[in-house]
């Protein structure tokens, strides 16, 4: 047991470094850096080499990842694309889609979005009820589709539609690339709680595919899904490890109180070190239950901090990651609400109200806007539970009376 | 980097799991309980040969000399059986602070001799640092050591002492003058004229306790662990590493809770069907996965500092014994409450754990103590707080 490098390991980071100090210019252009990434096959080093990526080790994956961020590089293109997109075309697409989508997915050239939720389809999502029919060569797609991240900035979109309900709800879906600038498509923002749109709604209305862009056989649309989604559940959960090494830790000040979600979830996962300074600031560090709550959430972060050792340790030895990965998500989200919680605890009124140029204030009010969204989207709390419980230990499904019968017999909502 | 055991500490963790099975089924252990002593000194003197009983204690003496690891990997079988042995209060007391104290300054010959006998398995000792307040702060430590010429002589009373009744030697905490830090550790033998000793009546049967009066008990200034004038540099480590310890038995603990649990909600059938089966009975065991495993890698982690003797122990110990406490608090009763009319009964099991994490949770200082303790380890004192 040691947390240090290997003498392996330490090689591999000196190589990477000086790989890093001879191709990484600071104030390089997004676009350029992307371009640097895609053609040294770092944009996403543990695919095969084949396909633009390096073939690489979880370990060289890694050590890439901490030695970037050390020098503040930007990460490789993220989203849907690459992480979840990619993964899935390479597993079920044909040889034709991997050649045409996947350089320009790793260049970040073009962006993708997730066509899979709808509304009634949400933690059920086999329910779905788009549908797509075959006319000739090509496929007709009509329904309406939700919470779609990006959708309006996207190329393509990966879609699940149900090509035949006559069957049972999960053999009758098929999965789909679908062009966003098609005809029929149309982009309706979805304003959150928050007040911003970080959702769209997306409705389709006789959009025409090509059944070359079907991504695996008629019907195998829920398999080639839990490919993207279990590649999902890995990028959510392991976001919540990522960048916690004291190295990465940012001061309060540095995050940006309009900022996004993606930008608050940083702030999250860099901020245990924030929360204290916020309640020396605020007076509050000598109130012994705030004391108590802090402690309490500078233990969850140290723990999936520790679990992430775990995790890493696995993947650097070639395993899949174990039971302790399984978590990921659902202990990020009870950390997220804890930590909101407790900022509100410590800003009280403060933080009704913030005035712009107070940042802890400010970021105090929006996260307590941002967090209820987080125990829902990527999967409940609730789905995240069953998925532990009935995958990772082998507790029985509840039992189900809409699995066997034709989809179109069933009750169904939206 | 490596988060996971070597192959030598998965070897230990193999015979170690072995020899608690064969040792420590839970008929052995309730019969044990019943006994004065709690344990059976032939199986002690078999883990002593084994070399358990002077794992992390450095060779110089007389110890093994592997690191806290090792210890950890030891103790996390012992929690899961509930295994009877003087090993907690000895080994990762006794021994952490002879160990500690030896940093700070030489040992004496008789304190250096306690450590080489409880390395080897010969003697066993404790820590009594509790007194009728029950806490583990510097204002409760009452217990008077005064100086004589060149002995202390000490008067007061020690609770909740582990396995105090029998061990050979008392480490004992004691006050020689009115300030907080004036504290000094000493190496009490357990017959010294003027110490009583009474096993204390004790939720936790397999945990003994015991209630120590000191009168006039006098011991020689070299009986002194550390610094004689400053105490707590020995004390605090010394607790820091009873923290990891026990959060790596309360590991073991939980986990067999979960384990037991699990199990039986695939066996049980109500209402025509398995109760694993009911979401209501699922969602509670995925919060317990999460907390268990959540554990594992704060006991992991501890463990490592420990060993590594890291700045970060103040911190993390405290953290990991809150973190694994609760976790196995919140399991032990999860086990109950998922096991229905028969969880509750005498004849299960269950409320051995039950009573042992309601020990381990409040031994060496309950939640909130730990959490403050992590807090002052990191430094965030309370603002005008002294030193």
């Amino acid at each position: 047991m040691d947390l240090r490098d290997t003498p392996g390991e330490a090689k591999l980071r000196e190589e990477i470094r000086g790989w890093l100090e001879a191709n990484y210019e600071p104030g390089i252009s997004q676009s350029d850096w992307y371009k640097v990434l895609a053609e040294s096959g770092w944009a996403a080093p543990l695919w095969p080499e084949q396909y633009g990526g390096r073939g690489a080790s979880a370990s060289e994956a890694i050590i890439f990842n901490q030695e970037r961020q050390k020098i503040g590089a930007e990460p490789p293109p993220t989203g849907i694309g690459v992480p979840m997109a990619g993964p899935t075309i390479i597993a079920h697409g044909t040889e034709e889609q991997k050649e045409r989508f996947l350089g320009p997915m790793l260049r970040g050239e073009e962006v993708w979005c997730q066509l899979f939720s709808e509304p009634g389809a949400g933690s059920d999502l086999a329910a779905i009820q788009t549908r797509a029919e075959l006319k000739g060569d090509t496929w007709h797609v009509s329904g309406q589709k939700v919470w779609t991240t990006h959708a309006q900035l996207a190329r393509w979109g990966i879609l699940m539609a149900r090509h035949d309900p006559s069957l049972p709800k999960h053999a009758g879906i098929t999965y789909f690339i679908m062009d966003m600038q098609a005809e029929g498509v149309e982009i309706v923002p979805l304003k959150e709680m928050t007040g911003e749109a970080v959702f769209n709604e997306v409705f389709m209305d006789d959009v025409e595919i090509p059944d070359d862009l079907r991504v695996g056989a008629l019907g195998e649309g829920w398999k080639v899904s839990m490919t993207t989604l279990a590649n999902e559940r890995m990028a959510l959960g392991l976001g919540g490890l990522g960048g916690s090494d004291e190295d990465a830790e940012i001061k309060l000040e540095e995050a940006d109180a309009e900022s996004s979600l993606e930008t608050m979830g940083k702030f999250i996962r860099r901020g245990p070190r924030a929360l204290i300074e916020l309640a020396e600031r605020a007076g509050a560090i000598n109130d012994p239950l705030i004391r108590d709550e802090l402690a309490r959430v500078y233990t969850m972060y140290e723990v999936n901090r520790f679990t992430g050792y775990r995790i890493t340790t696995a993947l650097m030895k070639g395993r899949g990651p174990g039971v302790e990965a399984s978590t990921g998500k659902l202990s990020y989200n009870l950390l997220v609400r804890a930590v909101a919680d407790l900022m509100i605890r410590i800003a009280g009124v403060g933080a009704l109200g913030a005035p712009d140029d107070d940042k802890l204030l400010k970021v105090a009010e929006r996260l307590n806007l941002v967090v209820p969204a987080t125990s829902i989207y990527g999967g409940t709390d609730q789905i995240q539970r069953n998925i532990i419980s009935e995958r990772v230990l082998g507790m029985p499904k509840e039992p189900r009376t809409d699995a066997e019968q034709p989809f179109s017999e069933i009750k169904k909502g939206g | 980097m490596d988060f996971a055991f070597n192959d030598e500490q998965r070897e230990i963790q193999e015979s170690a799991k072995r020899l608690i099975a064969e040792t420590a089924s839970l008929d052995q252990v309730v019969a044990l309980s019943g006994s004065e002593l709690g344990y059976d000194p032939e199986a002690y003197k078999h883990i002593a040969e084994l070399g358990w009983t002077g794992m992390h204690v450095p060779e110089e003496f007389g110890g093994v000399g592997l690191t806290y690891v090792e210890l950890i990997v030891v103790l996390e079988q012992m929690g899961g059986s509930l295994y009877p042995s003087p090993f907690f209060a000895s080994v990762c007391l006794a021994a952490n602070a002879l160990i500690e104290g030896s940093k700070i300054a030489p040992l004496s010959d008789d304190n250096a001799a306690l450590l080489a006998a409880i390395a080897a398995g010969e003697k066993t000792a404790t820590l009594a640092y509790t007194e009728p307040g029950g806490k583990y702060i510097p204002p409760d430590v009452k217990l008077a050591a005064r100086r004589d010429g060149d002995d202390y002589v000490l008067n007061g009373t020690k609770n909740y002492v582990i396995d105090g009744h029998t061990a050979d030697a008392i480490v004992t905490v004691a006050r020689f003058g009115e300030a907080d830090g004036e504290i000094v550790l000493l190496n009490v033998p357990g017959d010294a004229p003027g110490l009583t000793r009474t096993e204390a009546h004790a939720v936790d049967p397999t945990r003994k306790l015991a209630t120590l009066e000191f009168a006039d008990v006098r011991v020689p200034a070299s009986a002194a662990i550390g610094d004689p004038e400053f105490a707590w540099s020995t004390l605090n480590p010394t607790m820091q590493l009873g923290a990891v310890a026990l959060a790596a038995e309360s590991l073991g603990a939980a986990q067999h809770c979960f384990d037991t649990a699990l199990t039986y909600t695939k066996d049980r059938v109500q209402f025509g069907r398995p109760i694993a089966s009911f979401q209501a009975v699922k969602h509670i065991c995925a919060d317990l996965l999460m907390a268990v495993e959540g554990s594992r890698s704060a006991a992991y982690y501890a463990g490592w500092v420990a060993a590594e003797q890291r700045d970060e122990l103040p911190a993390i110990g405290p953290l990991a014994k809150a973190q694994v406490c609760e976790a196995f608090w919140e399991t032990a009763k999860a086990n109950i409450q998922l096991h229905g009319g028969i969880g509750f009964t005498y004849e299960h099991e269950a409320h051995y754990y039950y009573r042992r994490a309601t020990s381990s949770r409040v031994l060496l200082g309950d939640t909130s103590f730990n959490r403050e303790m992590l807090l002052q380890g990191l430094g965030v004192a309370p603002v005008g707080a002294p030193n």
